[in-house]
């Protein structure tokens, strides 16, 4: 699993990234798609490139308006930690709240997280979709990386024995996930 | 009918740009479909499939045709992975840490 040092380092700095560099910062969903085919056709992990961008459509998917429009889009790191991991975060309106619309017994963010990573469900029914995350979490385990997923205070944990979910005492409004590929 | 799925680009991310494309292929090259022929999906050169942009297109062409679907040239890993998750649903409990 992804340590508790390389978590709560990143932690630590999100109340400040509202301050920094816009370069960082995808306003827009085609902003991001420049950015990510820049890393991918540099990363050349074209599987990994899929569940980078499954993970960051879902900010655009579901965030038409933002909270705060000061944190409007997509946060991405391609180079964190000396480029050992990725990180994509958003201040948008979170697993819960995209999902509790439609499936009205979620009431938990661990709720949400779970439902969100193992059931072919969509905060955009009546919409056909869904298994988007099922994507990110199935090939996570079977390639043996590692991810780290907030929503909340709810969190999904997976690496190469498997996934499992867990509460936290940070709350973050919105989503956010450290991944890493290893020496791939 | 073959369809080269590298012109619609080598990387193959989004919904919108899924949907964009399937409705693109509708006007310009599903016209010309007979009723029994089978629809190849060729994703030879394509380096990036995302499950997302693969539904749109196969559910958009599944949705409105009734011929047969096939995919070649899925050897890529990232075109194996989203086809798969898009053909049949995920079984995440096998994905689940085992408690000891």
């Amino acid at each position: 699993m992804i340590s508790n040092d390389i978590v709560s380092g990143f932690i630590n700095i999100v109340p400040r990234l509202f301050e920094c560099e816009e370069v960082y910062w995808s306003r827009t969903r085609d902003v991001f798609e420049a950015r990510l085919q820049t890393y991918n056709l540099k990363k050349q992990n074209w599987l990994f490139g899929a569940v980078l961008g499954e993970i960051g459509s879902n900010t655009f998917d579901h965030n038409l308006i933002f909270p705060d429009s000061n944190a409007k889009g997509l946060y991405c790191d391609f180079e964190y930690n000396d480029g050992e991991y990725v990180i994509l975060l958003d201040f948008g309106k979170g697993l819960k709240a995209s999902l509790s619309r439609i499936r009205t017994e979620i009431v938990t963010d661990r709720q949400a997280i779970e439902v969100a990573f193992t059931e072919q469900v969509s905060g955009r029914m009546p919409e056909q979709r869904g298994n988007g995350l099922k994507f990110v979490l199935s090939t996570i385990v079977s390639s043996g990386w590692e991810m780290y997923y907030h929503s909340g205070n709810a969190v999904c944990l997976a690496d190469k024995d498997g996934y499992l979910f867990e509460n936290s005492d940070f709350i973050h409004n919105g989503c956010f996930c450290v991944l890493g590929i290893g020496g791939e | 009918m073959t369809v080269e799925m590298s012109n619609f680009g080598e990387m193959l991310l989004s919904r919108p740009a899924g949907r964009e494309a399937f409705l693109g292929a509708c006007a310009y090259i599903f016209d010309k479909v007979e009723p029994l022929d089978a629809i190849v999906l060729d994703f030879k050169n394509v380096k990036i499939l995302a499950p997302s942009w693969a539904d749109e297109f196969v559910s958009g062409i599944k949705n409105k045709f009734s011929n047969k679907v096939e995919f070649v040239n899925t050897e890529n890993p990232s075109v194996k992975a989203s086809l798969r998750a898009i053909e049949s649903p995920i079984d995440m409990s096998v994905f689940r840490r085992k408690i000891i």
